[in-house]
């Protein structure tokens, strides 16, 4: 495949458009390396005349395989002994903070697009590093407010005894943050804590109204450290072998399996389990976490996850060729950008869960524009589709849209896709001291033979001898993840090989369907698919310490044949999810 | 289209009508401006995806030179202009160009933002900077002197909902800091007062003192809890917790530190009509959105709640696409389209110029506003750049900077100035030096060495 590039593929390549992180790589494959210019001010130093060593690249993609193999991982565990990475301080994402408000105040609320964005740990958001901005903090302040109103509507909801209650009413109020507080700080207040709200309510409520108080009370609650961060402190330090450790309270186990499960929303039975301190043994999690992931709740969270992972979270905001592409439209941009979260329900939650049923199945999930845009019948939400022409998450329409260029499919794109998320490798940086001043090219000089070149010049071939083989075989889909036989009048190619890792399915294959097939068999597929879930699921990467939790869980995920429900169930009870690292 | 306004009022609805604690620089700055002598403002305009060099280069000397296809629409403004050819962006290396080149193009860092997972790390030997760019720098020394350290306005329609690398150009201690991309919510944040409008219709002394001390009860209340949980972290979280704590005494002091209620009004203040609610993700709406802010932007100088402004159009390597300019695909795929390519070469020339045209409007506004014998052009230095100086070839070498605005008269303007891989780093030195910091020698980390040392030559 590599040196058959096709014409009707060229065509393609002609715009092709290249990832940020790659654009410099395919360009300098044509032009020089250089070096940076070290020379005085003034001093002519033309770019190119400085012989720079270019970092080695053949190397492409470092290997996932060991690096989340349950045997490698497990290597040195000592049974019965515990260990878990860091908890580190993370602020809500804007999903979870609307999400939890939500489940608090009232569904339907929305201040996400008002929030700034949210960090990443691999394809997921999570803020664990970057310091709060100001302007954010004044956000959650206005948010803060609107949100008392809406607790105030209906105060008597929150609060029986309010509708009675006077201004000097601190024993109501007490009843109010014993319940409505409990739930925004996801524990109970301390007495100090107390003290302080019941001296706010106070001074609001003062010759005023009892809703007066309430109302400054619950303004600093939503803006509260407890409320905007998950605090995980845990009880009192242990040590296990070297490690300091912390098990987390039950309150807190209860807020990682809500925010896990529900996307922060609990109901009775959770919180009771965490009043009564039971959720700090693994059978009394594991029994929440099946009863969780088996209630409608669920559907938010396995929506949450896949949406992320298959990054179509925004392709309602995606721009495509309005004159290319006349059936895309807003509307149906969002009915494709929730199919992946419909699709992945559908699997684990009503199907057999496994991880190759998730990559391989034929059938569609979405309302009437999905239909449409299938061309299938029936009444929905479920469609069936030709399993020559469809493969699971990876041929749906929206993923091959969210990485695809806006007026023409992106191999590129796509292949670093299936690499860097569905295989959890790490694609080597482009040299940094890349042609930073190009000569022109000759507009002669083909997108073939740019890519010929690019393959033979060594720097550029270590990634992409890895990558355009396998976007290619993707071509059956256009920019906006419609199926198409023929490509400017000529049938599509759509050969292509996975080059080197992983090595258990290396090889050529015929379309996206086979690489579908192939990758749900590949054990860097699961194991990948296992680190994803840890990241998700604790707001962070792996750490050493948590080698031998991991080692545990993938273990388990391995034995169920790829059960997805497992692996969640053996990530909760995990010692990872129950302990945290204590650090200085 | 612009309303005025009082100062006093703009203070009323802030909330700084009536005192609860005299505020020093506040009526320092009085002072200042009845003596006639006027701050001056920095502006840190961005557009993405640089220029197309050839066509935006004027012809001719220093002082006696014509402005190019692209910069033309500037020529109301040639004797404000200060075109730098040649400057190169100082940067670290090893991260995605647009990533990094945005992070740079105001800083000059050295190193990786920590969210980026490429590049030379923060304890790099080489490291000795503080990973600020111009804007933030300027907020951390002119902290305390107007109720805003900074404001960060952008247009972002593309928005993944990821902050990600390194794709804004405001950055601080190395980490990006993102936009405010809805100018209603800037508005609403510059003059409609936080976090809630204070300006009582009653005007009764009493009700507002209470008010106010509610707003800080509030205040110190989530104050004491991120004391209460620092406690119980590790080191590590000290960062978070403090910026936080921080962040709580800037907006206390805002509420409560706006001391003077018979402020003099300060000639020319104005703010913009009340925000509209423009969709702030269209691509269609760009151009209202910029205009927007840039009212926003004007308002807020004129009436001097913050002395330090940036204005971001698009991120690094931004997706966007300009459906007004029959630009109608992705801006980051049709500048690598096909390189030399004249389509390529008419869309870039095409988008710049459109942004000169926006950047007329912006120093038109700034020159619209009296500030004693002058306007607050006069008083105003504004820097545009981008991440890289041609979107094609991600080339640092020949950044197309242009300053505009009188800078206080901190240097000659109406000029086209030529240098040959000067640093970017003196640059800022001679910004900050604009700015009414000459003390500063060296900007930005240390890997330009000697040659990133003292302010550009021939400029002052």
């Amino acid at each position: 495949m590599p040196t058959a590039v096709s014409g009707a593929i060229r065509n393609t390549l002609l715009h092709l458009i290249i990832p940020p992180m790659l654009v410099s790589l395919a360009i300098s494959c044509v032009g020089s390396i250089d070096g940076r210019s070290e020379g005085p001010a003034g001093d002519a130093s033309p770019v190119s005349s400085s012989s720079p060593t270019p970092r080695p690249a053949g190397g492409g993609p470092t290997p996932a395989s060991s690096e989340n193999d349950p045997a490698v991982l497990g290597k040195s565990c000592v049974a019965g002994q515990v260990a878990a990475g860091p908890a580190p301080l993370r602020r809500l994402t804007r999903e979870q903070y609307d999400a939890t408000v939500s489940s608090l105040v009232g569904a339907g609320q929305q201040y996400a697009a008002s929030l700034e964005g949210d960090e990443s740990i691999g394809p997921f958001a999570s803020n664990t590093l970057a310091p709060i901005s100001e302007a954010l903090v004044e956000k959650y302040g206005l948010a803060a407010t609107s949100l008392a109103e809406r607790v105030l509507g209906a105060l008597a909801t929150f609060a029986p005894c309010a509708a009675a209650a006077t201004a000097t009413d601190t024993a109501c109020f007490s009843q109010f943050l014993g319940d409505f507080g409990k739930r925004v700080y996801r524990r109970p207040l301390a007495p100090t804590e107390l003290g302080r709200y019941t001296n706010l309510f106070s001074a609001g409520a003062k010759d005023r109204s009892f809703t007066d108080g309430v109302r400054l009370a619950v303004r600093a609650m939503f803006q509260s450290p407890n409320f905007l961060y998950h605090v995980e402190l845990g009880e009192p330090a242990l040590t296990s072998g070297t490690l300091n450790l912390a098990r987390l309270t039950s309150h807190e186990v209860a807020a990682r399996l809500s925010f896990l499960l529900w996307n922060g929303a609990r109901d009775a039975e959770l919180q009771g389990a965490a009043d009564s301190d039971q959720l700090t043994g693994v059978a009394t999690i594991e029994a929440q976490a099946r009863r969780m992931l088996a209630a409608p709740q669920a559907e938010f969270a396995i929506r949450s996850f896949h949406t992320q992972l298959t990054g179509v979270s925004y392709l309602e905001g995606m721009p495509k060729n309005k004159d290319i592409y006349l059936s895309w439209s807003p509307a149906l941009a969002k009915e494709l950008a929730a199919e992946p979260g419909l699709l992945a329900n559908a699997v684990i939650r009503d199907g057999d869960a496994s991880l190759a049923s998730l990559l391989t199945a034929s059938f569609g999930m979405g309302g009437p524009l999905t239909a449409q845009f299938y061309g299938a019948s029936g009444s929905g939400p479920r469609y069936e589709l030709d399993p020559t022409q469809r493969a699971g998450l990876l041929t749906l329409p929206g993923v091959m849209a969210a990485h695809s260029s806006v007026d023409q499919s992106n191999p590129v794109k796509r292949a670093v896709w299936v690499r860097k998320v569905l295989l959890c490798q790490e694609l080597a940086p482009p040299p940094n001291n890349l042609a930073i001043q190009l000569p022109k090219v000759s507009p002669n000089v083909s997108t073939r033979e740019r890519f010929r070149q690019h393959r033979d010049n060594p720097v550029c071939a270590g990634c992409h001898t890895l990558l355009d083989p396998v976007g290619l075989g993707f071509e059956h889909y256009d920019a906006i993840g419609q199926y198409r036989a023929d490509d400017a009048g000529s049938p599509v190619d759509v050969t292509g090989e996975i080059v080197g890792q992983p090595a258990d399915i290396a090889g050529t294959f015929n379309g996206a369907v086979e690489l579908a097939q192939k990758l749900s068999t590949s054990a860097d597929t699961r194991n990948c698919f296992g680190r994803h879930w840890f990241r998700y699921a604790l707001g962070r990467e792996p750490t050493a310490e948590d080698d031998c939790a991991r080692s545990a869980l993938l273990s388990k995920f391995e034995a169920t044949k790829g059960n997805i429900r497992e692996l969640i169930v053996a990530i909760a009870t995990s010692d990872s999810f129950r302990f945290r690292k204590v650090e200085p | 289209m612009i309303k005025s306004l009082k100062r006093r009022d703009v203070l009323r609805a802030l909330g700084t009508s009536l005192s609860l604690a005299p505020f020093i620089p506040l009526l320092d700055r009085e002072a200042e401006a009845q003596a006639g002598q006027f701050p001056v403002r920095y502006i840190q305009f961005f557009s993405p995806l640089g220029t197309w060099l050839d066509h935006w280069r004027p012809q001719g000397g220093e002082s006696d030179f014509t402005l190019s296809q692209i910069l033309a629409p500037l020529e109301p403004m040639k004797k404000y202009l200060t075109i730098l050819d040649g400057v190169q962006q100082s940067s670290g290396g090893g991260m995605p160009p647009h990533e990094e080149g945005t992070a740079c193009s105001f800083s000059a860092n050295f190193i990786r933002s920590p969210l980026s997972d490429r590049g030379p790390a923060k304890d790099d030997p080489k490291v000795s900077g503080r990973g600020q760019s111009l804007d933030q720098y300027f907020a951390t020394r002119l902290a305390g002197q107007t109720p805003f350290k900074q404001l960060n306005l952008g247009v972002t329609p593309n928005t993944d909902g990821r902050i990600g690398g390194d794709c804004y150009c405001s950055v601080n201690d190395w980490y990006p800091i993102p936009t405010e991309d809805d100018p209603s919510a800037a508005f609403q944040r510059l003059f409609t007062g936080l976090p809630t409008p204070i300006g009582s219709p009653t005007q009764d002394p009493a009700a507002i003192a209470r008010k106010l001390a509610e707003e800080k009860s509030i205040l110190d209340l989530v104050g004491a809890d991120l004391t209460d949980l620092r406690g119980k972290v590790g080191s590590s979280e000290y960062q978070k917790i403090d910026q936080h704590l921080a962040h709580l005494r800037a907006l206390e002091l805002r509420l409560t530190g706006g001391a003077n209620g018979n402020a003099p009004t300060k000639e020319g203040c104005a703010a913009p009509p009340k925000g509209s609610t423009l969709d702030f993700k269209s691509f269609d709406n760009q151009p209202m959105l910029l205009k927007a802010q840039m009212d926003n932007a004007v308002a807020a100088l004129s009436c001097d709640l913050t002395r330090s402004v940036v204005l971001q159009l698009g991120r690094g390597g931004s997706d966007a696409t300009y459906p007004w300019l029959g630009l109608n695909n992705n801006h980051h795929g049709w500048t690598h389209s096909s390189p030399g390519d004249p389509g390529m070469v008419a869309s870039a020339t095409k988008f710049s110029t459109w942004c000169a045209e926006q950047l007329l409007y912006l120093l038109q506004q700034l020159a619209s506003v009296k500030e004693g014998d002058g306007t607050l052009l006069d008083h105003t230095v504004l820097l545009w750049s981008s991440e890289v100086a041609e979107g094609e070839s991600h080339s640092y070498n020949n950044m197309p900077y242009v300053i505009a605005g009188g800078a206080g008269g901190a240097f000659p303007t109406g000029r086209y100035l030529k240098y040959k891989n000067t640093r970017s780093n003196r640059l800022f030195v001679s910004m900050c030096h604009a700015m009414g910091f000459p003390e500063v020698e060296y900007y930005g980390d240390t890997d330009a060495g000697d040659f990133g040392k003292g302010p550009l030559p021939g400029l002052s």
